[in-house]
């Protein structure tokens, strides 16, 4: 799988300098996919070095016990959960939007010379990257529908929550 | 982080799967990586994936401290990794599972199985 991509994206570069006579690509369209695949990777890298620089931002927090609050475990994990995945979302977003859309637009190209099942699967890992906005969504969700009013009103005043942190040892340093 | 002991560790098929997705993960990589470079890849599992149901313990000593290994791997890469063992955590945690929260807390943050 991997060398069949790596294969295609040079094929694509050098079909982008050489012409595309020899597989039945007009020059144009191999030549647009060979800058496709370039910009692909310039976002990449910047992605890369994006979570790389947020991943430093993220800390351990001091969290509340939840007898303290007056909101039950599952309540507070539920918001811990929940802004957490929306922080670490946030710090990612426009390097993610700028991989995802050249990810797109390579695709377009791609198809004209891999099979369907190929090009998913060498895209797969893009797809677990997106995964984080939908796991946001559920989160938001379980907060939405299981936490009280009257508990996401004391859960709001918390301003750590509002920060970069990492969620699995703040939560379990904090001994709820 | 210290890898720690964990006793009467049953895996569920959730657990299961998001093991089957950790070692996928180095081939993924590769595949959008193409032309890049790819610095590290990381087998987190070496063994064959586990049966679900089945009870382990599991030692200090069992553990690789892979946080080397995590550190050199590339960042998406790393991500990857981290999001599934996150992803595990928490669902381990509302399901009130101490011993699978630990062992994916320690997948987390660099410990590899074998």
């Amino acid at each position: 799988m991997a060398a069949r991509f790596t294969r295609s994206l040079v094929l694509f570069a050098l079909l982008g300098l050489a012409g595309g006579d020899a597989v039945g690509l007009d020059e144009t369209t191999a030549k647009a996919t060979a800058l496709a695949g370039e910009n692909m990777m310039r976002t990449f890298i910047a992605l890369s070095e994006t979570i790389e620089s947020c991943n430093q931002k993220s800390k351990l927090i001091e969290l509340p016990h939840r007898d303290e609050l007056g909101v039950t475990r599952e309540e507070l994990l539920a918001a811990v959960v929940y802004f957490s995945l929306k922080s670490e979302n946030e710090c990612i977003a426009q390097a993610a939007k700028d991989f995802f859309l050249a990810t797109r637009v390579v695709e377009k190209g791609m198809r004209e010379v891999m099979s369907e099942k190929n090009l998913k699967e060498s895209l797969a890992l893009v797809d677990m990257i997106l995964d984080d906005w939908w796991k946001e969504m559920e989160a938001k969700a379980r907060y939405e529908l299981y936490v009280s009013t009257a508990s996401r009103a004391k859960l709001k005043k918390l301003p750590n929550l509002r920060e970069r942190f990492d969620m699995i040892r703040s939560w379990e340093a904090s001994g709820n | 982080m210290e890898c720690p002991d964990i006793d009467r560790l049953v895996l569920s098929e959730e657990s299961i799967k998001a093991i089957r997705k950790i070692k996928r993960l180095p081939s993924l990589a590769n595949a959008l990586s193409g032309i890049m470079a790819t610095s590290a890849i990381v087998n987190i599992f070496i063994s064959p994936t586990p049966a679900a149901a089945t009870l382990y313990s599991i030692h200090s000593t069992d553990w690789r401290c892979s946080a080397r290994l995590m550190m050199s791997a590339p960042p998406l890469l790393k991500k990857g990794m981290w999001k599934v063992a996150r992803d595990q955590w928490v669902n381990a945690q509302f399901r009130n599972n101490h011993a699978e929260s630990q062992f994916w807390q320690a997948v987390a943050h660099g410990c590899s199985f074998h």
